[in-house]
Order: C-alpha cells, then sequence, then structure tokens
C-alpha cells in the first residue's frame, strides 16, 4: 500500500523536478484515506499533495520578519502613549541625494601652465631674497662677544702705528676749550646805556 | 527536519523574561508551516497568506501571556488564524462585494493563475473543487484531509459537534468528488 502510494507520488513530482514545488505529502494516516472510501472508492485514486509553491527561505526568514513587526508595532503604541501626534506623521526620510553631479571638464593644459609660470616666479624670488639677505648679514651676537684683546693681537704693530697717525685728531682726547662767559651785571648795564636812553625807558614804564 | 520542543518548555521559556524571545521564536518555528498551510488552503495566494500569517503571529506573542494552558497551544493558535483568515475573507467579499461562498470565481481565478496550474492534473482539479464548497466545509475538509486533525480537536477549535463535523465532511468529500468527475 505504502509503495503505490510512493509510486503515484513519484509520478506527480517528477514532471516538476526542475521546478521549485513546495508538495506536502500530509496524507499519511491510514485511518483517514479509510474514512474517504467508506464515503466513496473514488478517493483511493487522490493524493493529498498541495501543489502551490513558497518562496525559498520563506520559513527560514519568518521569525525575524514578525519579531520585526512585534518591534515596529511596539515602538508605536510606546509613542501613541506619549505623543500620539509623531505618529500621524509619515516617517519617510525626505532627504534625497543627487542624481549626478555634472562635472565641468577641467583644462589641464591651462593650469598646468599657469603652474609652471608661478613655479619658476617663486623660485626667482626666493633666490633673490636669499642672495640679498645674505650680503646684509650682520652678526652683532658675535660682534659684542668678540674678545677686543685677541683681535689686537693678531694686528701687527705697523699696522697699528700707520692706523694712529692716520686718524690722530679721533683717538686723542680733544681740549675741551670752555668759553669766557660774563655775566652782566645791572650796574655795567646801566654804565653802558646813554642817558637818553635811560630817561626814555623810565619814562616810559611809568 | 528541525527538532522542536514540547509546548510546555516552550511556554516556560517564554514565561521566563531572558528567554521569552528564544521561547516565542520557538514556537513560530514548530508551527509556522502548519499555520501557513492551514491559510494558504483557504486563501490561495501567497501575499495574501504572508499577510495574514504575519497578523496571527504577532497576535499570538500578543496573546501568549495570557495564555490559558488548558487547552492546546496548537488548537489555540489554530484558532487565532482561523478567524483571521475568515475576517480577511469577509474583507475581500465586501470589498468585491461578490459572495465567495455561492460564487468561488475569485479563488478559482487565482489557483488557476499559478504558474503550475494545469487543469489536467488531478491534484490541481482537487484544489478547485475544494475552492467549490462553502468555507466552512473548506475548513472541516482541509483540517480532516490535509492536517488530519482529530474530530475532538476539531471540535475545540470550531465550536462544533463531533457528528456536525463527520457530516459535514462527508458532504463535502461527496460534492469534491463530484465536481472532479464533471470537470
Amino acid at each position: 500500500m505504502l509503495q503505490k502510494k510512493l509510486k503515484n507520488l513519484l509520478k506527480i513530482i517528477k514532471p516538476f523536478s526542475k521546478v521549485k514545488v513546495y508538495y506536502l505529502p500530509m496524507y499519511i494516516d491510514p485511518n483517514i484515506q479509510e474514512e474517504l472510501v467508506t464515503i466513496s472508492l473514488f478517493w483511493q485514486t487522490t493524493n493529498a499533495l498541495m501543489p502551490y509553491q513558497v518562496p525559498a527561505n520563506y520559513f527560514e526568514e519568518l521569525s525575524g520578519i514578525v519579531r520585526a513587526s512585534i518591534e515596529k508595532e511596539a515602538v508605536y503604541n510606546e509613542l501613541e502613549l506619549i505623543a500620539p501626534f509623531l505618529n500621524t506623521i509619515p516617517k519617510t526620510t525626505f532627504y534625497t541625494k543627487p542624481a549626478s553631479i555634472q562635472k565641468t571638464p577641467i583644462a589641464i593644459f591651462s593650469i598646468a601652465k599657469w603652474a609652471v609660470a608661478a613655479a619658476f616666479i617663486g623660485v626667482a624670488a626666493v633666490g633673490t631674497f636669499f642672495y640679498n639677505n645674505k650680503n646684509e648679514k650682520f652678526d652683532y651676537a658675535a660682534y659684542i662677544n668678540a674678545d677686543q684683546t685677541k683681535i689686537l693681537q693678531t694686528i701687527s704693530d705697523s699696522t697699528l702705528l700707520s692706523y694712529i697717525d692716520a686718524h690722530e685728531n679721533l683717538i686723542t682726547t680733544p681740549e675741551v676749550a670752555i668759553p669766557a662767559y660774563t655775566i652782566q651785571t645791572g650796574a655795567s648795564i646801566i654804565k653802558q646805556t646813554s642817558d637818553e636812553a635811560l630817561l626814555e625807558y623810565i619814562q616810559s614804564s611809568n | 527536519m528541525a527538532l522542536h520542543l514540547d509546548d510546555t518548555s516552550l511556554l516556560a521559556q517564554f514565561h521566563s523574561p531572558s528567554t521569552k524571545e528564544k521561547g516565542y521564536t520557538g514556537i513560530v518555528k514548530k508551527y509556522q508551516e502548519k499555520l501557513y498551510w492551514h491559510i494558504r488552503r483557504m486563501l490561495v495566494d501567497h501575499e495574501d497568506t504572508n499577510d495574514v500569517l504575519q497578523g496571527v503571529l504577532i497576535k499570538i506573542w500578543n496573546g501568549l501571556e495570557n495564555f490559558r494552558e488548558d487547552s492546546k497551544l496548537f488548537t489555540w493558535m489554530y484558532r487565532i488564524a482561523t478567524n483571521e483568515t475568515l475576517t480577511f475573507i469577509e474583507k475581500q467579499k465586501k470589498r468585491a462585494t461578490v459572495s465567495l461562498d455561492q460564487e468561488s470565481g475569485g479563488f478559482q481565478d487565482k489557483i488557476k493563475a499559478d504558474a503550475n496550474f494545469n487543469e489536467n492534473q488531478l491534484i490541481w482539479k482537487l484544489q478547485l473543487a475544494i475552492k467549490s464548497l462553502p468555507e466552512k466545509q473548506q475548513l472541516v475538509f482541509n483540517l480532516r484531509y490535509y492536517d488530519e486533525m482529530p474530530y475532538h480537536q476539531m471540535s475545540e477549535l470550531l465550536d462544533t459537534s463531533e457528528g456536525a463535523l463527520k457530516a459535514s465532511y462527508h458532504h463535502a468529500a461527496k460534492k469534491i468528488e463530484e465536481f472532479i468527475k464533471n470537470n
């Protein structure tokens, strides 16, 4: 009996072997078939198979999908208690990504030309700066810290003597002549002034 | 085939805060295929089935806290799935303003639209025949024929006496036979 059933089952499944069909061989309880046969012998020829298809991995993924739905519902219900107005606002994202950014073609040659010119000017300017900077440099620190005695020892006596002769007026201490100032007293001024002038002065000051 | 824990262990995991999600996932993994096919046989379309099944599983999550363990977990889940499926069909009826009880063209058209449909194959004819039945008879036939559910369990699920269920199953089988012979 079971072998006959299996043969019938294979006959049905064979044409669908290349199609992913989910058959459900549920008809295995002999009591069910016996019951049907008592109703009609017709039922000896049938098989309790389901010919419908189910998407691949549907049952593997279903529990995860349902858990996500439950969580979504929980979030909705929670917000319904706190701020129901927010549930009326659609959660759709209104931000949009730009379709495609239009890139303007870059004139590489003209940019390169300007870059070369700028680099040349830069090199020339920097070179000039360092050249001039080198001539004007004066090491003040070295000048201040130099040992004057040692420097004098390196210079010969004849050189020193000729330098002193040439710059005698600078090296020798100059004689400072203090001019003889005569302080004019009132009496001397009166002696030097004429009588007419004195008289005029007295008259004008009154 | 994956091995599953018994319902008592899965419920114990669910009721412990640290293993709640693990217990729930275990329950879903254990019964998802049976629930799926229970709904799919009624709705035919996978997308509709998926929508209803996800709703059912969310209801199970919300209701498990208060689940009374005096009834079987599986029966309780089947009842939720059955009610949700019938509610979905009612909504579709209202939208289409076509009574699917009397005119099952809607579901039969969905079956015929299946990529693998072959009107000469008995398994497809059987599906068309089942969809020609009233919804309650479809349920009874599917639960007995495909799910091999005992009548006492079916009685608990559908709130119908075992005798009435047996009679309904008998009528359904006869109608299906007649449909297939005439088409």
